[in-house]
């Protein structure tokens, strides 16, 4: 028999947790690369056409794990980078620009792992990794059939993996966002909604 | 106005601080890491202040903070941290090597000018008592 709390708690925590995940990409994004509009939409379609290359950061703790992944084109990165590096985009190198998108995976991994702590739940995060090809290889855990062939055990809708996918459009281009998590402790995760912290881009120097 | 070292695997990140840094009159130097650092810290040595990440390649900025300690001494050179960790028990340890104050990415200009100013003129102090 299904315990639909415990399915109604993931679901729940699970639509709190995508909210929070895009409201940091969307401010951080804007005041990094010091554009003047961001706009969040949802994504579909097929993420492997959407740019050649991907930046990568994961975030693990008790309550739950999440890969946070940024996919993006060369020329995008170069505009939304002019501003940092004070260049014309012309004059910004493909490592300048793919350090820039990287950077912003660091700070959205940051942005939830703090937002997380100020809730009492603690998580570790990666270094930020960058591939790029065009092959899509983070297929959608939970869900086999996508993976072709592959013989992967169905999970019960409770401990599928969850994710989401949006891009952020800005007046110097857009990129696609995605995160694949993983909630554990879906009471914990609830909890982001009770009390929402500042502003990520608000912290203050705290001296010791 | 004073030399600050930037130390960050990210050269996005550095260019931002050190725009930052020198529009309000500040000279730095850049290590890409704590290893760097220490090389350029004994190339030179009249730094005033060392901005630091944590998550670095390498040499990691904590591990970078006790090096610097044992060659240096804890308040030769005061220690900003800059990074995207918060956890007390980081903090802590940085503490007891060196670090005096801690700002989590992603930071506010005025409000890490502010810090800096306020951490240079607590050193400039100790310095001209000691």
């Amino acid at each position: 028999m299904k315990d639909t709390t415990l399915i109604d708690n993931v679901a729940g925590a699970s639509e709190i947790f995508k909210e929070e995940v895009r409201r940091q990409a969307s401010t951080l994004l804007q005041g990094f690369a010091s554009v003047d509009r961001t706009e969040v939409i949802s994504a579909t379609g097929n993420p492997a056409l959407h740019g050649r290359w991907m930046s990568i950061i994961i975030l693990a703790g008790k309550a739950l794990k999440m890969n946070f992944r940024v996919h993006f084109n060369e020329e995008v990165a170069k505009q939304l980078a002019l501003k940092v590096y004070a260049k014309k985009p012309e004059e910004i190198s493909t490592a300048q620009a793919v350090d820039f998108v990287k950077e912003f995976c660091n700070l959205v991994a940051g942005g939830v792992k703090r937002t997380m702590q100020d809730h009492q739940m603690q998580s570790l995060i990666s270094m930020p990794l960058i591939t790029r090809g065009t092959d899509e290889v983070f297929f959608d855990i939970g869900q086999p059939e996508v993976a072709g062939e592959l013989p992967l055990p169905k999970k019960a809708d409770h401990e599928a993996g969850q994710q989401d996918r949006w891009t952020i459009q800005t007046e110097r281009g857009d990129i696609l966002c995605s995160v694949t998590f993983d909630i554990l402790e879906p009471d914990a995760v609830q909890t982001l909604k009770d009390k929402k912290t500042d502003d990520a881009a608000e912290e203050e120097v705290e001296f010791l | 106005m004073a030399k600050i070292l930037v130390i960050d695997d990210s050269e996005s990140l550095r260019g931002q601080v050190k725009r930052d840094l020198e529009a309000a009159g500040h000279q730095v130097a850049e290590a890409f890491d704590g290893m760097n650092a220490l090389e350029v810290i004994t190339a030179t040595p009249d730094v005033h202040l060392i901005i630091c990440d944590v998550n670095m390649p390498r040499m990691d900025g904590l591990t970078f903070c006790v090096k610097l300690k044992e060659t240096n001494g804890a308040t030769k050179y005061p220690i900003f941290m800059l990074t995207t960790e918060c956890s007390t028990e980081m903090k802590l340890k940085g503490k007891e090597n060196g670090v005096v104050a801690w700002i989590t990415k992603p930071y506010v200009a005025d409000k890490m000018l502010v810090a800096v100013d306020k951490i240079l003129a607590k050193f400039g102090e100790a310095a001209k008592a000691a």
